[in-house]
């Protein structure tokens, strides 16, 4: 298994991916003090293993501090003291993703993956969290319906996924640069035209809209499938999609973007409500005044033996304590309420 | 509780006055039958026997001391700088201690359960996994703050509920019910003790006979609950209050309970979070806080993990709360315990987690989002109280609603049927209460007809508790709330309504209510710190205060001048006057154009309008500064504050009418008095320096300003002569010149007198050797030479110790050189006011978002 050659990996049940994310915030004037949240550790789930990663801020932040938030994500909170007038947040991060699941094999009808009842007991609560409208997840007719032409009753729950994934991706056009993250979703949808976020966001609106639990992924993309493929749309950037939960199969996620079922091509990073509820990076900061924005990502494939395989190499030196704290929590909170896959 | 109640009737003892009871309600002093109830018999025989016009009295005398002491509810509201001062009815309402203890132990047994709901809703959501409350109530409101749960397998624990209240109402057969609660950042327990000192002062022995229960003792326990939130128990925690600032309609209590408790009060941009700690910036240096009692709504309180939009907070709070680097009393989050949607679980709640019956019943209260109530809410709903459970303010009254409105009511609950709850409309108990037009101010103290008489009115009780989760301290009394007419169901301080002490009254035992709250020989838990806030409104509110009267003393002496040209008609005074117009124009340029020179209605109309620099525009800055370190204040200094404002506030209502001459004594009067009472009572290190420093720059500025303009439009001559008196006067120095010089007067004289004479405690040079010695007193290391501030202090006074008044005294040129002279010393000047506000105020800046 010495072979560099990642296609040798297509025998794989998963795929090594390895991704660099850079995020830089250019200031007109000195910034005194700042205070960021960065949601940048891929998550560790039944079908996906973080293998290592490594967070770079500069200026170096004074203070820095990994917690998990009320979603299970690992939230990273620091503070940088020094003045500047650039901010850059590097992640690199190794992480083995599992094929895409059958989806066409869940033949159960749709209705089934509705949480039932107002009261039920233990264990469903974490799909509960995703059955409500939000700030930027309001529910209407037009989206309920929207889905309800797909969802007709009793549909096979896996034909009906596919097929309002697909028809989502038809009907609205991909156009960078035609939203913003403020963007009113009414808008998206009187447009036909929006990114990834506003696709996830329309798909939780009309799935929500039918009384499934749906959530909000933020993550990456394999940025060339294939040697010589072109490149993959939104894998410049971070990139999102939605997770439909379900009673057996735990979380189903779709990207309505390239009109696939997310599978080994995928990184998940954070799961919410909507963007705003675990977003890469947010931040506050003193003057500073106006600023620019640019993020570049790449996402490759490693072949598996590059490095040791599996959570043995959690330990490998070079990474930072903080991350190696939030190791152990998930070690020893690998089962808790796991949003994906359980 | 109402068996309790009917025992303790008394034998006949009819009321002979025309008090009555109302029908179907149940009264506080007098039962349907028309018995006194015990306990209210000194309170009845007061009433009964007091003779007219003492309850007129009564009732101005309350509201007097409570304006005099600054006890307002709404605060700078609108526009014209309008406060409500806060409405106290002097008849306090009374507690047996024979029903207390029953609902003393409803009320703690309350706050425990509502502490174990929050450590579970931000923790293992056993409440919600069990059903034990629907999962919509809580995860779809607004103040449910996801960030700030703590992943149960961290171990982090989430602190209690330490300062609680309830709303109380009695119902027609006697017994209290529940109507709601206050857990975000309950307010009131400061203006109970303003209550009780007002309303035991003004009824003095009259009812004299009862025994209270007293406060102090609450208070004392309420810090300490807080102090026991502090991360580090070792050393004396600093607390301080954050409040949202001035523009808060309780801003009042804020600094009242700040300075009862002798804490610090702050608002958001005193804070700031470094290496996930909280601090607080001083004028010396960032100081750690160890607690804060927020007064902030939770989403506000951090623009980084809430509501992005908020200018309340302060960027990483939460972290530090999430970290146990603070303490929070309450907790981040601790709002989501206020909705209404949660009554009708509380007692299966008490029964699966304490094993109890819950004690304290609620008003009935139904929850939409189950099928069967909502379908008793919309079919009963012009019988119920509809409220949104997500929005505070949201309350319909069913029996008030049109038609149409009921429709469209019942309609918005049919599309969110989650977000309404119905609540049975309670009959609330009345207690005797003053009620007549004695406070329009038109009625005088004796006028012709006594006009106040006491009836009932519906009353809501305000109980407060502070505890650690498990024990809990509750407030013997608390804060009542009667309505503004006898049928009013909205019984709060924002409709309209009056509040009332409370009594617990005590069978035995004369307990004598201390008000103080650090008993001498206790261990004073975590004094106050002076903020650089504090200072920089001490510094400015002196600045603009000294600026008025530098205009005030301009004017007078204008004043002066004018009539004195009207009376005799020579050239001269209106060539002076002319003069002085554009020394007016310094300080408020706009209003002073057209006849040449201005007459005083002019002037008055100047002074009077809100332009930028106006004599109201100085003295509503001077007084905004005041009041929002409103708890740093000696009672002296307070009580002038409240006269300047009612002096302007006045003068403002009748600017079409008051003399010029009307307004300035007055206001000169009252604040030679403020600065006396500062001298007096305010300490150097509680803020009296800023004062004096703020008053002793600006008062040099003013004088370079006006005697370098001046200088420059002086010739020599009999105009000049005149000039220079009236130059004196507006320094208030014609007296002392005189004492000194004889009747001679020239530019040597005065220059010598006004800029150089040390011995005139009005020179400049006096006042910069002031200033001198208080900028000595600010630098910390004085063993290490002159602070900054300090060496250009010198580089004014230097030149001006070397500087010889016969060289300003001789040809007209030299007038030019004393003028660019003293313009140079107003530069430096300036410069100082720079580099004081950069080392020792707050440099916050606007913070902005992360764009994304």
């Amino acid at each position: 298994m010495s072979n560099a050659d990642p296609r040798a990996n297509a025998a794989k049940p998963f795929r090594r991916l390895q991704v660099k994310h850079e995020t830089a915030y250019h200031y007109q004037s000195t910034v005194a003090l700042g205070y960021s949240l960065a949601w940048l550790t891929p998550r560790s789930m039944r079908n996906q293993r973080l293998l290592e990663q490594r967070l770079t801020i500069l200026p170096k932040p004074r203070f820095q501090q990994a917690t998990r938030d009320a979603f299970g994500n690992t939230q990273h909170y620091f503070e940088v003291h020094k003045a500047h007038t650039e901010l850059r947040i590097q992640s690199t991060a190794i992480v083995e993703c599992e094929r895409a699941p059958d989806v066409a094999a869940l033949t159960q009808p749709w209705e089934s993956a509705r949480p039932k009842g107002l009261t039920a007991g233990s264990g469903e609560l974490p799909a509960w969290e995703f059955i409500y409208p939000t700030a930027l997840v309001p529910l209407g007719a037009n989206y309920t319906d929207y889905a309800r032409a797909i969802f007709t009753p009793t549909r096979p729950l896996g034909e009906a996924l596919l097929a309002f994934n697909h028809q989502l991706h038809n009907d609205f056009q991909y156009l960078p640069g035609s939203t913003a993250v403020d963007t009113p979703l009414e808008e998206v949808w009187e447009n036909r035209a929006g990114v990834c976020q506003d696709f996830a966001h329309l798909a939780i609106a009309a799935l929500r809209g039918i009384g499934l639990a749906v959530a909000y992924v933020s993550g990456y993309l394999l940025t060339y499938p294939r040697a010589g493929a072109t490149k993959r749309i939104g894998a410049d950037a971070s990139h999102a999609w939605f997770a439909v939960w379900t009673p057996d199969n735990g979380w189903i996620h779709l990207d309505p973007t390239n009109d696939t079922v997310v599978g080994d091509e995928h990184i998940v990073l954070a799961i919410g409500r909507d963007y705003a509820d675990s977003p890469p990076v947010k931040g506050v900061c003193f003057s500073g005044g106006l600023h620019q924005l640019s993020v570049a990502v790449t996402v490759n494939e490693l072949a598996i033996d590059e490095t040791t395989s599996g959570a043995e190499s959690a330990d490998s030196g070079s990474r930072s304590s903080a991350l190696r704290a939030i190791d152990r929590v998930d070690k020893n909170g690998a089962d808790r309420d796991g949003i994906h896959g359980d | 509780m109402a068996k309790t109640i009917d025992n303790e009737m008394t034998a006949p003892n009819k009321a002979s006055w025309d008090y009555q009871a109302q029908d179907g309600a149940y009264d506080e002093m007098m039962s349907a039958q028309g018995e006194l109830r015990p306990h209210w018999r000194h309170i009845a025989d007061f009433l009964r026997g007091c003779p007219p016009h003492t309850l007129d009295n009564l009732k101005l005398e309350t509201q007097r001391r409570l304006k005099e002491q600054g006890v307002y509810y709404n605060v700078y509201e609108d526009p014209a700088g309008q406060r409500r001062t806060w409405q106290l009815d002097p008849v306090p309402m009374l507690l047996s201690d024979q029903e207390w203890p029953q609902l003393e132990a409803g009320l703690r047994q309350r706050a425990q359960l509502f502490s174990l709901l929050l450590q579970d809703l931000y923790g293992p959501q056993r409440a919600l996994r069990e059903g034990l409350i629907p999962h919509e109530i809580i995860l779809r409101h607004p103040e449910f703050l996801r960030p700030a749960m703590v992943a149960y397998e961290s171990g982090a624990r989430i602190a209690p509920l330490v300062l609680y209240a309830v709303d109380l109402a009695r119902g027609p057969d006697g017994s209290w019910w529940v109507l709601s609660d206050r857990t975000q950042g309950p307010s009131g327990a400061g203006y109970v003790l303003e209550a009780r000192a007002v309303t035991k002062r003004v009824l003095g022995q009259s009812v004299g006979a009862y025994s209270i229960a007293p406060l102090a003792q609450f208070f004392h326990h309420l810090k300490r609950h807080v102090a026991a939130l502090a991360p580090d128990q070792q050393r004396e925690p600093t607390i301080a209050v954050l409040s949202p600032g001035i523009g808060n309609e309780v801003y009042f209590e804020h600094a009242y309970l700040a300075a009862q408790l002798g804490i610090t009060l702050v608002q958001g941009d005193d804070l700031t979070v470094r290496n996930g700690n909280v601090y607080l910036r001083t004028v010396d240096d960032l100081r750690r806080v160890d607690v804060l009692i927020r007064r902030v709504d939770s989403s506000f309180c951090d623009p980084l993990s809430l509501r992005s939009d908020s200018m309340l907070g302060v960027p990483g709070l939460l972290q530090a709360q999430q970290l146990g680097r603070i303490g929070m009393a309450n907790t981040l989050g601790s709002g989501v315990l206020e909705c209404p949607a949660l009554l009708p679980f509380l007692p299966a709640l008490a029964r699966a987690w304490l094993g109890e019956d819950l004690l304290l019943p609620n008003v009935a209260t139904w929850w939409c989002g189950q099928d069967e109530e909502r379908k008793y809410v919309t079919d009963e709903l012009s019988e119920l109280v509809i409220k949104r459970i997500d929005k505070p303010g949201a309350v319909f009254f069913g029996d008030r609603l049109s038609r149409k409105e009921l429709q469209q009511l019942g309609a918005a609950i049919k599309a969110e049927p989650w977000a309404y709850v119905g609540q049975e409309h309670l009959s609330f108990s009345t207690a005797p209460t003053l009620i007549g037009n004695g406070l329009t101010g038109s009625e005088k103290y004796g006028s012709a007809k006594p006009i106040t008489s006491a009836a009932p009115r519906p009353l809501v009780l305000r109980s407060f508790l502070a505890g650690d989760g498990e024990h809990y301290d509750v407030m013997p009394g608390g804060l009542s709330r009667v309505g503004s007419s006898a049928t009013s169901t909205l019984v709060s301080t924002q409709s309209g309504g009056w509040s009332k002490d409370t009594w617990l009254l005590r069978r035995s035992g004369s307990m004598r209510d201390v008000l103080r709250l650090h008993p001498s020989g206790q261990r004073r838990l975590a004094a106050a710190v002076l903020t650089s806030r504090a200072a920089e409104h001490l510094f400015w509110a002196a600045s603009y205060l000294e600026r008025s009267e530098s205009l005030l003393r301009l004017v007078t002496a204008y004043q002066q001048r004018y009539e004195t040209w009207l009376d005799y008609n020579f050239e001269t005074d209106q060539h002076v006057l002319q003069q002085w117009l554009p020394l007016l124009q310094l300080y408020t340029p706009s209003g002073l154009s057209g006849e040449l020179p201005p007459a005083p209605e002019t002037l008055r109309r100047a002074l009077l309008g809100s332009g930028v620099g106006s004599l109201a525009y100085n003295l509503h800055r001077g007084l905004e500064g005041m009041y929002t370190v409103r708890d740093l204040w000696p009672a002296d200094n307070w009580r002038v504050i409240e006269e300047l404002e009612e002096l302007l506030t006045y003068a403002e209502r009748n600017s079409d009418v008051v003399a010029v001459d009307q307004l300035v004594h007055p206001l000169l009067n009252a604040m030679l008095a403020f600065w006396g009472a500062s001298q007096e009572s305010l300490a150097l290190t509680q803020g009296g320096l800023w004062l004096h420093i703020g008053r002793r720059l600006e008062r040099v500025q003013n004088m370079l300003l006006v005697i370098s303009n001046l200088c420059r439009q002086l010739v020599i001559g009999e105009d000049a002569a005149l000039a220079l008196e009236t130059l004196l006067d507006a320094h208030s120095c014609v007296v002392s010149h005189r004492r000194r010089y004889g009747i001679e007067l020239n530019f040597l004289t005065v220059w010598q007198h006004l800029l150089l004479e040390v011995t005139n405690p009005r020179s400049l040079l006096h006042q910069l050797e002031e200033l001198e010695s208080l900028l000595h007193y600010l630098n910390a290391s004085p063993q290490l030479g002159l602070s900054e501030q300090e060496k250009i202090l010198l580089s004014v006074i230097t030149p001006l110790r070397l500087a010889d008044a016969r060289e300003w005294a001789q040809a007209d040129t030299a007038r030019a050189l004393l003028s660019r002279f003293l313009g140079e010393l107003n530069g430096r000047l300036r410069q100082l006011g720079i580099e004081l506000d950069n080392h020792y105020f707050r440099h916050t800046q606007p913070f902005t978002q992360f764009a994304r």
